[in-house]
């Protein structure tokens, strides 16, 4: 993506830029790229002496903009490559109602207890072998209270 | 009515060595069983006069917490519209655990429901008696339910000497125990029979266990569906420092009643107000303690299968069996592990 600058222009925005300000005592810094000053002629009165040379601190910002940018859009991509496999590893069992109720599937992990139960869609269920048939029951049953023993 | 103790019937499993004696009786509304495991047949005397002390002992705690009994100290303090209300140690410690497993379940066991209760339960007018005096809050009391659900509690207890407490209450708070007392019942009764070897409390479904080293216990899950069918049976071991368990099974199938708008149960949404709309049938877990285990089950009766699995999987529960309303069998995968 190209970055475009405003083209004209504006001395408020160069005053604003930090180091020296320009002053009497000092050459006005010119506008024209590349021309710092008035040219030096030999015998002449040794002009002032330019200013140090300086960047242009707009190509400095757009490249620090640039990085930013760059950075929150590498952490934000890490983020999201995160918190996939986290999503998917999960997703072993899980049931068609909750895979259809919204975008975001409620994960469920559950295992048949009873043999012959149908799996739900897409075969996401998995089913452990059921306990043997017991040829009695067990001496102790928890059951709903109020339920007849 | 008094309990009949006499030692259990042969080990049914190599997973059972020791000797038992039971204590069998009816109470809150049910069943209730002590089972004690001792080391020999020498031992089962002491066994049987230790499990009908202890029955006579829920018995008694049950009388306290229960709200089928206008003298009950649930009951008077219902009705007891002073500001902050006095409760009796039994009570107290009954609530404390209540106040806790609403902030485990997320609220959704909630131990103030009792209007909601009843109101489901009203094929016929609703027993006055039964109802706290100021039972005509109407919408202000849904509004402040509301509000309650979204902010802080209503209601604590301030404690005071010798167990007891002070209840302190928003306007319309009235306590229905139930199944939350039926689970801390089983697991004070079990602490009773330390003594001994192993003991199981059954109060009415909801099972307090302790297991002895190279003893085990044998529980099946009821089948709702079919009388003395059995949808799992798990298989409790003992450790070298003890092993405690609890077991408890909730479900919308046993307390039935036909309403003016269609079946009502009795597990009520705490969300809603209304009997939980829920496609699980019947819930068993199996927790670290009876208590936790009736919390849980409650839960996820009420929540619906889909999210109960989810939350169960998270829960610190051993395990979980869920009946759903389209005859499925279902368990979260750590359950299997306990299972015969």
């Amino acid at each position: 993506m190209s970055i475009r600058t405003d083209p004209t222009a504006r001395p408020a925005a160069v005053a604003a830029v930090p180091g020296p300000a320009a002053s009497p005592q000092r050459p006005a810094r010119s506008l024209t790229p590349g021309v710092l000053g008035a040219p030096s002629v030999p015998g002449a009165r040794p002009a002032a002496r330019p200013a140090p040379r300086r960047p242009d601190p707009t190509i400095t910002r757009l490249a620090v903009a640039a990085g930013g940018i760059a950075t929150i859009s590498a952490l934000l991509a890490a983020i999201a490559s995160a918190a996939v496999p986290a999503a998917t590893a999960a997703a072993a069992p899980t049931t068609g109602s909750a895979a259809a109720s919204g975008p975001i599937p409620t994960i469920v992990k559950y295992v048949y207890v009873q043999p012959g139960q149908a799996t739900p869609s897409a075969g996401l269920a998995t089913v452990v072998a059921p306990p043997a048939p017991r040829t009695m029951p067990a001496p102790v049953v928890t059951s709903q209270s109020g339920a007849k023993p | 009515m008094i309990g009949a103790t006499a030692p259990a019937a042969a080990p049914t499993s190599p997973a059972v060595t020791l000797p038992r004696a039971v204590n069998r009786s009816r109470a809150m509304g049910g069943r209730l069983g002590v089972h004690v495991a001792v080391a020999d047949d020498a031992a089962l005397a002491a066994a049987e006069l230790d499990a009908a002390h202890v029955a006579a002992r829920v018995r008694a705690w049950a009388g306290r917490l229960t709200r089928h009994d206008a003298a009950s100290d649930l009951m008077r303090t219902n009705a007891d519209l002073r500001g902050a209300a006095p409760v009796r140690p039994t009570l107290a410690a009954a609530l404390r655990w209540a106040a806790v497993a609403t902030e485990l379940t997320g609220g959704i066991v909630d131990a103030t429901l009792l209007r909601e209760r009843l109101a489901a339960e009203a094929t016929t007018p609703v027993d006055k008696s039964m109802m706290p005096a100021d039972a005509a809050l109407g919408p202000s009391y849904v509004s402040a339910r509301a509000s309650r659900l979204a902010s802080r509690p209503a209601w604590r207890l301030e404690a005071v000497r010798h167990g007891g407490a002070l209840l302190h209450r928003d306007p319309g708070v009235a306590f229905d125990l139930d199944g939350v007392a039926k689970g801390w019942i089983a697991d004070r009764a079990l602490a009773l029979l330390d003594r001994h070897p192993g003991a199981l409390v059954d109060a009415d479904g909801d099972l307090a266990i302790r297991s002895a080293e190279g003893d085990a216990w044998e529980v099946g899950v009821a089948d709702p569906r079919t009388p003395g069918a059995e949808l799992a049976v798990f298989v409790l071991p003992g450790a070298t420092l003890g092993a405690r368990y609890g077991l408890a099974t909730s479900g919308i199938s046993v307390h039935r009643w036909a309403g003016p708008d269609g079946e009502r149960h009795h597990l009520i949404d705490p969300r809603t107000g209304r009997a939980a709309a829920t496609d699980v049938v019947q819930a068993t877990v199996l927790a670290g303690s009876a208590r936790a285990a009736e919390a849980w089950a409650k839960t996820a009766v009420v929540l619906g299968l889909v999210a109960a699995l989810d939350v169960l999987d998270r829960a610190p529960i051993l395990g979980a069996i869920l009946l759903a309303a389209d005859g499925r069998v279902l368990a979260v995968p750590r359950t299997t592990r306990w299972l015969a």
